[in-house]
């Protein structure tokens, strides 16, 4: 039989998401598509969530797009004084 | 002096300038110095990522990057930064390359349990639950491996045991399913709205359950 342990923040993890699922999701070629966009508002102080909701609504259920957004900020922030 | 401290010039170019710059044959000076800015930012952004021959590794993907930015450059839409828009393009490859490397090991077996039907998924806590916990979690728990076994489709559960559950790489996953990571995200994605389907039929609302765990 086929048995998996569970730890209380995996499934907290999976109840959270199943809770969060919307109908209009955009998957991770559109997030990557728009990322850029997304980082350069951040810098420039403005709401990157309220301009690129879905962007946003992604980036904090997808592991990967997070991973390559955090590594994008940092990068561009330390670029920022060369460009 | 490690290379990474040498002083780099300010580079003042337009996003269009940029293009016009790059666009083949590129220019020297400007391939020089957004060469120059992929490094800068590689390095620190994935100094956490790399214990050895860190100068050498990122060296080698700003280089990577530098030709796949030409080779993409008609596709760069002036909505963004050109830098911004170029250092997004090497980090998603430099990133895929680490994971790719960090989960070599990964082989079909760390998948094993994917055809043979839902797993019996328990929960465990070195706390003592409470009564009440106990009652949610297990009504959320039979609800969610029912609903595995009998609505989601073979690539559903696959997708959801190997990522949400065992916590594997999306795009590892994706590898060895035979696919890429954007259907994989659409794939969990039509399995958590089935699932959340499947809770409003029973008048589970995961939300309430947020809380107690």
């Amino acid at each position: 039989m086929n048995i998996m342990k569970l730890s209380k923040p995996i499934l907290k993890k999976i109840v959270r998401a199943i809770s969060d699922t919307r109908s209009d999701e955009i998957a991770c070629n559109e997030c990557f598509r728009e990322l850029d966009r997304f980082v350069d508002l951040e810098l420039a102080g403005k709401s990157a969530e309220e301009a690129l909701p879905l962007v946003k609504h992604h980036l904090d259920h997808c592991m990967l797009c997070r991973e390559e957004y955090e590594a994008l900020l940092e990068a561009l922030k330390v670029t920022k004084k060369l460009v | 002096m490690l290379n990474w401290f040498k002083k780099i010039k300010q580079t003042h170019y337009s996003n269009e300038e940029w293009v016009r710059l790059l666009r083949r044959p590129p220019d020297e000076k400007a391939l020089h110095d957004l060469r120059e800015i992929l490094r800068r930012g590689l390095i620190t952004a994935l100094a956490s990522r790399i214990r050895r021959d860190r100068e050498q590794i990122v060296e080698d993907y700003a280089q990577d990057a530098l030709l796949k930015i030409l080779d993409k450059i008609d596709t760069y839409r002036f909505e963004a930064h050109f830098t911004s828009w170029a250092m997004k393009i090497a980090i998603y490859e430099a990133l895929a390359d680490l994971r790719r490397k960090h989960w070599k090991d990964v082989s079909l077996n760390d998948l094993s349990g994917m055809n043979d039907g839902a797993p019996i998924i328990e929960v465990h806590s070195d706390e003592a639950p409470a009564p009440d916990y106990e009652a949610g979690i297990q009504i959320i728990m039979q609800e969610l491996q029912r609903i595995m076994r009998e609505s989601l489709t073979e690539k559903q559960r696959a997708a959801i045991t190997s990522v949400m559950v065992k916590g594997l790489p999306v795009d590892q996953v994706a590898e060895l399913m035979g696919t890429n990571r954007n259907n994989m995200y659409k794939l969990i994605y039509d399995a958590r709205v089935k699932i959340k389907r499947e809770f409003e039929k029973k008048g589970i609302r995961p939300e309430d359950f947020l809380n107690e765990l």
